[in-house]
């Protein structure tokens, strides 16, 4: 049967002009785009890329953890790779004269790719039945989704058809395990009606063939020059190869305060952002896995990250040729926010980043939002009211809450804790922060963290009055010029003092600390609190003999867990207190929910949707649970309002470890913190 | 005979809805292809009849050669 001769030399003559098309095809609509944005250097650690990259191509594993979808994922995309190596190893048949009959590789190709297509169609199936039927709401269906879902299949099934043709007419010259190799085509052959002479059935077969052939260039040719998500093919990979390899959550900091010819900060338009963050819009599937972690969007508020890179990929593919068409001097994008973007979807975020640990494809939301926030505080200077305080607050007195900056290190007063100003030369400086300085709840914590380390005969200072807010609130709020203004004054302090080694008992310092006070000359080994305690049970330096009999559920911060993953330290000093029954709630680790607090949230008002901490704390509530336990300052003032807004203060609590730790220590001589002492009983 | 007329009549109509599939997905394909490309949506409309007036003239098409055309021999192996 030779009648596949003229389309095979076409397509293999014609190949080299197709590839070539497709790479002018894909360069001339998508990387133009892209380069409308600023630079970024991404070239940089290309084996580890690479193999980040074929990991996720091959292994599907940030699907894979969702069943339904997971399942689906799978049949679909490795059966189209099982059909198109079939496909192309057949394709091969012609040329080594082993068609007819058909024998060693290229039947084990035709097996290979009817199973394949077998599995292709379950998985159409399992896409029909969930998009269609069960409409989860995370699913936005663009009519592109039904011509997709349409033309595989009958591509599918005119393949079948092609073959059972071709084994009808070639009869009794088949192999005798035929069904085997084909398992499809074979007993559709056995039903297929052929005309009664070869010649006639040759011509019967050529049109077959075209049915399926001139679909199949078709839904190339619609991959590729279309804005379908089929697209996620090869965007995907790209985006996922040039994905950041920076400390996770890392900002990139605004580095042109001092240039005076600066018009604006932080991003308004297209341009400003760079090109990696433009192909990240490009390459999302719209899959929604984002929006179904969002604390923002389960709460009611106007955000879904699904929807928000969805909408600026609408503005990019609208506003993109616009201003490829001017040349560059005269190009001048439109507001992003305002006219793609409701303000009030930018304004909701929390920063927790749950969207972007379960984004298949990588995609980076966070930083698109800080960005954008950037631009409407330093530029604009339209924020919410109480955000200008919280502002106002951090520039005068250095903390959120406006108390004076001289009362900083009053809470350790009483405890003999030495300054640096006192003693430099300690190993460790506490960094305490906001909380653990001004705030009640939060003195509590570092009261008892400092007792625990002074037990432990750990060599600590602090910086007291010297120590100025971390700026975590400042920078994830926009205000990228107070928090680096706060930054180099912290830095300028510490590495006056030669400090090494800091420790602080809330994430958001512990996490800014880390990974963005080095770009601005602070260079330290920074460990979180739960860290210590962790490493000070392990060596037998503190001892818990005191019993705690409490059920716990243990809530994971963002910042600790998802940014930093610290999500073993506080597990492992929970149980290693006696008495104490560890609870996970429904979300933990790296599927944890926000307490809501985090991107500068803390600070303002959530009149929209329900809040965010109840919705925590009633997950808390749910595991049966009679006490919280947490390891960051923000979580406990949420959860601690969500269990008093709950009426579940007289038999739950929320308390730090530290906290729990020391009252298991079992030293408090003298009248320990109320909520320390007075743990209700279970 | 009884029973090959109507398994060819189903058939026809099996390869009926193949086709309408293909055409739908191509023609569909390209209209939206288009407007990917910039075509201003005020031509929505007109495009939509066009495709429809396309799509009945080749069903009609194929249904005819079918009905004429379509094999009466049953293959066998």
């Amino acid at each position: 049967m030779k009648v596949f001769l003229p389309v095979i030399i076409a397509f293999l003559v014609l190949f080299a002009g197709l590839a070539a098309a497709y790479v002018k095809g894909f360069r001339w609509q998508h990387v133009r785009l892209w380069h409308l944005g600023k630079d970024e250097d991404r070239s940089d650690q290309g084996s580890v890329r690479m193999n980040e990259m074929l990991r996720v191509m091959f292994a599907n594993f940030r699907i894979g953890g969702e069943a339904y979808p997971g399942t689906m994922h799978f049949l679909i995309f490795w059966g189209a790779i099982l059909l198109f190596a079939g496909k192309i190893t057949r394709l091969f048949s012609f040329f080594t004269g082993l068609t007819n009959p058909p024998q060693g590789i290229f039947l084990a190709a035709s097996c290979v790719a009817e199973v394949g297509g077998l599995m292709l169609i379950a998985g159409g199936l399992l896409a029909v039945y969930r998009r269609y039927i069960l409409k989860p709401d995370r699913l936005e269906t663009k009519p592109d989704n039904t011509l997709i879902l349409v033309w595989g299949l009958t591509l599918i099934l005119t393949g079948y058809f092609v073959k059972a043709y071709r084994i009808t007419a070639v009869g009794a010259a088949l192999p005798p395990n035929w069904l085997f190799w084909a398992p499809v085509s074979y007993p559709l052959s056995k039903i297929a009606l052929i005309l009664p002479s070869t010649p006639l059935n040759e011509l019967l077969i050529w049109h077959r063939a075209l049915i399926h052939m001139l679909p199949a260039l078709g839904i190339f040719a619609f991959i590729m020059f279309s804005r379908t998500r089929l697209q996620h093919m090869f965007l995907s990979p790209v985006n996922i190869y040039y994905r950041s390899l920076k400390p996770k959550g890392a900002l990139d900091p605004i580095t042109n305060f001092e240039d005076e010819n600066a018009e604006s900060f932080g991003v308004k338009e297209l341009r400003e952002f760079n090109w990696k963050q433009l192909l990240d819009l490009e390459a999302c599937t719209n899959c929604g896995r984002c929006q179904d972690v969002c604390p923002a969007h389960l709460s009611g508020k106007p955000l879904s990250p699904r929807k928000l890179i969805q909408d600026m990929k609408e503005h990019l593919w609208k506003e993109g040729p616009k201003l490829l068409a001017l040349a560059p001097e005269e190009r001048e994008g439109e507001a992003i926010v305002g006219k793609s973007l409701e303000e009030h979807a930018l304004w909701a975020c929390t920063n927790c980043m749950a969207c972007q640990e379960v984004c298949p494809v990588y995609v980076e939301h966070v930083p698109k939002i800080v960005a954008l926030r950037q631009y409407k505080v330093l530029t604009e200077a339209e924020f919410a009211p109480e955000l200008q305080l919280t502002f106002r607050n951090m520039e005068n007195n250095s903390n959120p809450w406006g108390m004076g900056s001289h009362l900083r290190g009053d809470w350790a007063k009483e405890l003999g804790v030495k300054t640096l100003a006192d003693d430099p030369n300690v190993e460790y400086l506490y960094y305490v922060g906001c909380a653990g300085s001004f705030d009640d709840r939060g003195k509590k914590t570092a009261t008892a963290f400092a007792k625990i380390m002074q037990t432990a005969g750990v060599s600590f200072g602090i910086l007291g009055t010297e120590e100025g807010c971390c700026g975590d609130s400042a920078m994830r709020g926009g205000n990228e010029y107070l928090f680096q203004s706060l930054a180099q004054a912290n830095i300028e302090a510490m590495n006056g003092y030669g400090v090494k080694k800091i420790i602080a008992t809330c994430p958001h310092g512990y996490n800014i600390l880390k990974k963005e006070y080095k770009n601005f000359g602070g260079n330290f080994e920074v460990f979180h609190h739960t860290e210590i305690i962790a490493d000070l049970l392990r060596k037998g330096k503190i001892t818990l003999k005191k019993p705690v009999n409490k059920l716990f559920a243990y809530h994971d911060s963002c910042f600790l867990g998802r940014y930093n993953g610290l999500y073993e330290q506080p597990r492992e000093i929970l149980k290693a207190v006696p008495g104490l029954t560890l609870a996970e709630m429904e979300r933990n680790r790296e599927r944890s929910f926000c307490c809501g607090a985090g991107g500068g949230r803390m600070w303002m008002e959530e009149d929209i949707g329900d809040r965010i901490n109840h919705m925590r704390t009633d997950q808390a509530i749910a595991t049966g649970a009679t006490g919280v336990a947490l390891a960051c300052p923000f979580c406990l003032t949420m959860l601690s309002d969500g269990i008093k807004d709950r009426k579940k203060d007289e038999e739950m609590s929320a308390l730090d470890i530290a906290e729990i730790v020391w009252a298991a220590m079992g030293l408090e001589e003298k009248t320990p913190p109320a909520d320390v002492c007075a743990l209700p009983e279970a | 005979m009884g029973t090959l007329m109507l398994f060819r009549g189903l058939a026809i109509i099996v390869e009926v809805a193949v086709l309408t599939g293909l055409i739908y997905s191509i023609v569909n394909g390209a209209r939206y292809a288009l407007f990917d490309y910039g075509l201003d949506e005020k031509y929505s409309d007109f495009i939509r009849l066009m495709v429809i007036i396309v799509v009945c003239i080749a069903l009609t098409f194929f249904a005819a050669h079918l009905i004429t055309f379509y094999p009466r021999v049953v293959g066998h192996i």
